[in-house]
């Protein structure tokens, strides 16, 4: 079968339901881990250095950035690329 | 030798004689810290700067070769997107046009360069903004060893552009074919900075 026939008919707004699930999620409480060593902890347990233009949730093992946000007139820019994972609770889960 | 040079002066921009305040900004004689992260501290017998062409070195000073770099002050105005100004602050430091030179490079191998600081943090600037005059690496502050939360030893002084861009406690500076957005930039923050044009946010 061709790629072009594998690609999804289904468009994002397919995974709202979902993405509404995901995004719902108490994130002080979320383990994340971090991309520079690998460590996972809730990100309550992150150190926060927070300032004008943003905050920065550091990792207290090897201050590597795991979460940044950039405070904008145009929103909050989230960036998680120093997070290989996030998990979010599942309400469907007990 | 340590020769002294003066005259260094940032992009000039048509604007009213004698407003050395860019729109949006409030005079401070304050020296407000921003950190995104803890103070460094690099002992000096352990710090380098690095001149990067893409992936091969061009250059590196120790801290004590960098001292006999030829070495410029400064007197400028500094704008924080924060919008704090502070007016006619003095510097020292090496110039990048210096740094150019002592690497034993004719011209800047190419248009942008990103700034790689202790702890992490990088900005990204146009070349063209850096030589001229225009750019510095600075040790010093006021007369006095530049303190470390104020990026010392060593920070990137870009005046005329927001002061994210003066990035603190670098210790590498990388010349790349293309502009790439560093810490603040790829939050939301301009790619450019300049306060003249309240280039704050992406987008302005």
């Amino acid at each position: 079968m061709s790629a072009e026939g594998e690609r999804s008919t289904l468009d994002g707004n397919a995974a709202g339901g979902l993405l509404r699930e995901v995004f719902a999620f108490d994130a002080t409480v979320a383990p994340t881990t971090c991309v520079g060593c690998g460590r996972t902890r809730p990100m309550a347990e992150l150190m926060l250095y927070a300032i004008e233009l943003g905050a920065i949730l550091r990792c207290p093992s090897c201050d590597q950035p795991v979460v940044r946000i950039g405070r904008t007139s145009r929103g909050l820019w989230l960036d998680l690329r120093g997070a290989t994972t996030v998990v979010a609770a599942d309400p469907a889960t007990p | 030798m340590t020769t002294t040079t003066r005259g260094f002066s940032g992009r000039r921009r048509a604007r009213p004689e004698g407003n050395r305040v860019p729109p949006g900004q409030f005079v401070t004689d304050d020296f407000p810290v921003l950190s995104a992260g803890p103070t460094p501290r690099t002992p000096l017998e352990k710090w380098t700067l690095a001149l990067q062409d893409g992936g091969s070195l061009a250059g590196r000073w120790t801290w004590e070769e960098f001292q006999s770099l030829p070495q410029t002050e400064i007197t400028v105005d500094i704008h924080c997107v924060t919008k704090w100004s502070k007016l006619g602050t003095k510097w020292k430091g090496v110039t990048i046009d210096h740094l150019i030179e002592a690497a034993g490079l004719d011209e800047p191998p190419e248009p942008y360069l990103m700034a790689y600081c202790d702890g992490g943090y990088t900005t990204n600037l146009p070349v063209e903004d850096l030589i001229g005059g225009k750019g510095m690496v600075a040790t010093h502050y006021d007369g006095e060893p530049l303190e470390p939360e104020h990026g010392g030893p060593a920070r990137l002084l870009v005046p005329h552009l927001y002061f994210w861009k003066s990035a603190k406690w670098v210790r590498r500076l990388r010349f790349m074919e293309h502009d790439e957005p560093g810490f603040w930039e790829s939050l939301g923050y301009h790619i450019y900075g300049d306060p003249w044009r309240e280039q704050r946010y992406d987008g302005d």
